[in-house]
């Protein structure tokens, strides 16, 4: 079974407030995520990549096809049901720093863990370990304000990685961060996500980054093309 | 408990000034709520005051007219404190050195009505209770009217019933007995006191009827007096006194009314405040739902933001209203200290003795009130934030 599945996706956008003009952003496009592998799709700026990786996480339905997480399909589900179903399987890093800005790095890790009623005192340890693992040791306490964009993007791996998810969808997790930075990052997040047994499924327009990756594809002309397979 | 204490977290959050938005519509809804409290109880004062003095002294509060029923029969139900006979009529007084006139009504009590504190403390403001008095006991208000001393004589013309007409006028000569003085100006310039005797035997006791201070539920008390005379006639103080009653409810309505419009402009910035506060988490919000919140604990967690705001400017407008409540009187000194500083005539307030009375009960309903609509106008500048797509506002965020 694969974490997710994509099958016949179309996404059509209203060209304006007004009217019915609708604009194609994604044409009957299939995607499977193979459980213990990453996957890149790369593509220029507008193409479409973060709105299939929305809808990939149930964060946007697409306007045909169907988005199968672990075996279900999202549409079936109601808010309540999706949102456990996000909360369980995908966990998410965006290229914005969103992160809980009154809560500590330690906070912001856990909350995923305490979000699905897992009391603070036994998510404790793994968010810690989580963080020490991406050496945060000593910015535990520290509210998002007070941390560089760097550690931000850190806590947001090691929050996505909190309930250990089925698969991490990452959304230029680096975008934002300068090049040594960015190396650092992309190391650690393929590293964890490899020693963790985790899938994921990466949106980016920097080559060398989605090309670490396992599996490879371009989002043109609204649909995806494999440029590189997992041997 | 994980949303409690982001709704807590967010209501005190330190970033993009929010914790100031937070104090400021905390001590909008304390000012709106002291606002509430304070004028309900100083009007409830000034209304209970009137209220006791009609009853004390206008229609005491029950008059009963029976044939068979005596005073002391009445007095001995239960839930009865006072009950005393008492005669009225309508009399001319004629200061006869000066031959000035004025109206009044001439009441006399028997023995009983003297018995009880609730009276005497209402009708003697300032000076010693005769023993017994002898001639008219006038209110001060009615000597400066006719330029009278204690010891005058005057002229009093009665109406009596007559042996061939039904009434007929008959002139007394009397001496002014004395003054009292009570806090109801209207009672006070129309109605002077004789003894109980001496009225009986100018207009005869068939008229009297007896005055009741009940201590217990007044309705029980109507009731037994039925039970004991079926044809006894009993009125009510808010029978006797129904225009003036009605007109103090109908008042206190409109005074709510008044003060609830006053608060839903609160509940306008109330509005405006939310959306702002729910504005900076936006994205905090769209990230929450990221990460496994439904879009009800979403809601439920920014509108946990809103009542924890509300909860906290309740508490300090009860707390507040309460110490203001409580030294009312020195306030409205203060106040009126400055106004006659500055405009050299005092303020009407101060001059009225009432003390500002307000029940838990009715602390309770103003403040559910207060939280009801801070609420519904928290849900509203919530509304657009409910209707934001996450993924618009995450997209939004990442440029």
């Amino acid at each position: 079974m694969h974490p997710i599945e994509l099958v016949s996706i179309t996404k059509r956008f209203k060209a304006a407030e007004k009217g019915n003009d609708e604009i194609t952003i994604l044409q009957d496009l299939n995607l499977s995520i193979v459980q213990g592998q990453s996957t890149a799709i790369i593509g220029k700026s507008g193409s479409g990549k973060s709105t299939l990786l929305h809808i990939a996480g149930g964060l946007d339905s697409p306007t045909e096809g169907k988005v199968i997480c672990s075996g279900t399909d999202f549409a079936t589900l109601d808010d309540k049901r999706r949102s456990v179903l996000r909360n369980r399987h995908i966990g998410f890093i965006f290229q914005a720093n969103l992160l809980l800005e009154d809560f500590s790095a330690l906070e912001n890790v856990m909350a995923p863990a305490l979000i699905s009623g897992v009391k603070a005192r036994e998510c404790k340890d793994r968010a810690v370990e989580l963080l020490e693992r991406l050496g945060l040791a000593d910015r535990m306490d520290h509210v998002p304000g007070k941390l560089s964009g760097g550690e931000k993007q850190r806590v947001a791996i090691c929050r996505a990685l909190m309930n250990r998810p089925e698969v991490i969808l990452a959304d230029e997790p680096t975008g934002a961060l300068d090049e040594e930075n960015a190396s650092e990052v992309e190391n650690l997040l393929l590293d964890l996500v490899r020693e963790e047994g985790r899938s994921l499924l990466l949106v980016t327009h920097n080559q060398d980054f989605a090309f670490k990756c396992d599996n490879v594809y371009l989002l043109k002309n609204r649909n995806l093309t494999l440029e590189k397979e997992a041997t | 408990m994980f949303g409690l204490k982001t709704a807590f977290r967010y209501a005190f959050s330190r970033t993009r000034g929010q914790r100031t938005t937070s104090i400021m519509i905390m001590v909008g809804i304390a000012v709106g709520l002291v606002a509430l409290l304070v004028i309900s109880a100083v009007m409830n004062g000034l209304q209970n005051a009137q209220m006791d003095q009609l009853r004390n002294l206008e229609s005491f509060d029950l008059i009963v007219s029976s044939e068979k029923l005596s005073a002391e029969s009445v007095g001995s139900i239960d839930g009865v404190d006072t009950a005393f006979r008492f005669l009225e009529t309508n009399v001319l007084v004629v200061d006869k050195t000066s031959e000035t006139s004025t109206s009044a009504r001439v009441r006399a009590y028997d023995s009983y009505a003297y018995q009880s504190s609730r009276m005497m403390e209402s009708l003697f403001m300032s000076y010693d209770v005769p023993s017994s008095f002898e001639g008219l006991l006038v209110s001060f208000t009615m000597t400066r009217s006719l330029g009278l001393r204690s010891g005058d004589d005057i002229r009093v013309t009665f109406l009596k019933p007559g042996r061939t007409a039904t009434i007929v006028p008959y002139t007394s000569e009397m001496r002014l007995g004395g003054y009292f003085s009570s806090r109801m100006t209207e009672f006070s310039s129309s109605t002077a006191f004789m003894d109980y005797a001496a009225l009986a035997s100018i207009i005869g006791e068939d008229t009297s009827r007896i005055g009741v201070y009940v201590s217990g539920n007044q309705n029980k008390v109507v009731q037994s007096i039925l039970a004991l005379d079926p044809d006894a006639r009993v009125v009510t103080w808010q029978e006797y006194n129904k225009a003036l009653y009605s007109a103090l409810m109908l008042e206190k309505t409109l005074m709510y009314v008044f003060l609830a419009f006053m608060f839903l402009i609160i509940c306008v910035n109330l509005k405006n405040s939310t959306r702002r506060l729910l504005s900076n988490k936006q994205k905090e919000g769209a990230m929450l739902r990221a990460i496994g919140c439904s879009r009800a604990f979403v809601n439920s967690v920014f509108l946990g933001q809103g009542i924890v705001i509300c909860l906290l400017g309740e508490l300090i407008g009860v707390v507040t209203g309460k110490i203001v409540i409580m030294n009312i009187q020195n306030i409205l000194a203060l106040v009126d200290r400055l106004v006659t500083l500055f405009t050299g005539s005092s303020t009407v307030l101060t001059q009225i003795p009432f003390n500002a009375a307000i029940g838990n009960g009715e602390i309770a309903l103003v403040c559910l009130f207060v939280f009801a609509l801070s609420l519904l106008f928290t849900s509203i500048g919530c509304r657009r934030i409910y209707r934001s797509e996450i993924m618009e506002v995450i997209l939004h965020a990442s440029y």
